[in-house]
């Protein structure tokens, strides 16, 4: 195991020990994170299907401009935010796992802290 | 759950806080909606979200709760045992305790369908009882008389 996964399997498992937040960005079609390989791949997939979801959803409603999109299943929750001042032709996400049921507003607020760093 | 109780719970979450819609489903078949789009809007919808569920479950997943926030609004979609409620409403900081009033409202919707079960489960199990007991007596009537038994003048009245 490399130096670099070794140190993003510290962070997933810390993360794990305390019920924190791992956070990643995605944008053009990739996705980064600090917790491993597997981690950021089961967020890319999430980040997908919500994505999916919420424009399928939206156009029943009428609404098109998806702000975030977050899940609660079987222990954990995952989600996602624009970056509202990323380029909108090119816009950037940034979003989260947690292996714990978070208050979605305390996740979301987390997610845009992030962002804002 | 009466289908005036039902109705009366969901329209007092549609008059709660900044809900603007609720949209009470069981697969494709729709129980409840005062969504202010046409039926067949209402009714793509509720297919929408059939997919979508059927989407997870082709993927072995189980979701309990997804929340969307869009430029218009905000839809929590609340999924168990194959019942899907859905509330839109305009604060995003609401979603914590609409998601809370929306999970209690399907807890009390399974105890009365379990109780409902039990009621007719119950009535049954008594139906057949007396059955039995009609049968018993037809059967009881039916046995061959004894030729040598005496002979008892019937009394009429």
């Amino acid at each position: 195991m490399s130096e670099t996964e070794k140190s993003d399997n510290e962070v997933l498992s810390e993360a794990l020990e305390n019920g924190r937040i791992r956070f990643f960005q995605a944008s053009r079609g990739s996705a980064s994170g600090k917790s491993g390989r597997d981690d950021t791949a089961k967020f890319a997939d999430n980040l997908m299907t919500l994505q999916e979801c919420a424009i399928l959803l939206g156009e029943k409603l009428g609404m098109h401009a998806v702000a975030s999109t977050t899940v609660y299943e079987e222990g954990e929750t995952i989600g996602f935010c624009f970056d509202p001042n990323s380029n909108p032709q090119n816009p950037r996400v940034a979003g989260g796992i947690v292996n714990r049921r978070m208050p979605f507003r305390q996740f979301n607020r987390s997610v845009r802290d992030f962002i804002d760093q | 759950m009466s289908p005036e109780t039902l109705v009366s719970t969901l329209g007092a979450m549609r008059q709660a806080g900044s809900v603007f819609g609720v949209l009470f489903s069981e697969g494709r078949e729709e129980i409840f909606s005062d969504l202010a789009y046409t039926p067949e809007r209402v009714s793509e919808m509720v297919s929408v979200i059939d997919d979508i569920v059927a989407h997870f479950e082709g993927e072995d997943r189980n979701p309990e709760v997804l929340s969307f926030c869009y430029d218009g609004g905000n839809l929590l979609l609340v999924l168990a045992r194959g019942y899907r409620l859905i509330v839109l409403h305009h604060n995003a900081d609401e979603v914590d305790f609409i998601a809370s009033a929306a999970g209690a409202f399907l807890k009390d919707y399974f105890t009365g369908k379990a109780v409902e079960k039990w009621s007719k489960d119950k009535g049954a199990g008594a139906h057949a009882a007396k059955a039995a007991t009609s049968v018993k007596a037809i059967n009881a009537r039916q046995q061959p008389v004894d030729p040598t038994a005496p002979i008892t003048p019937v009394r009429y009245e």
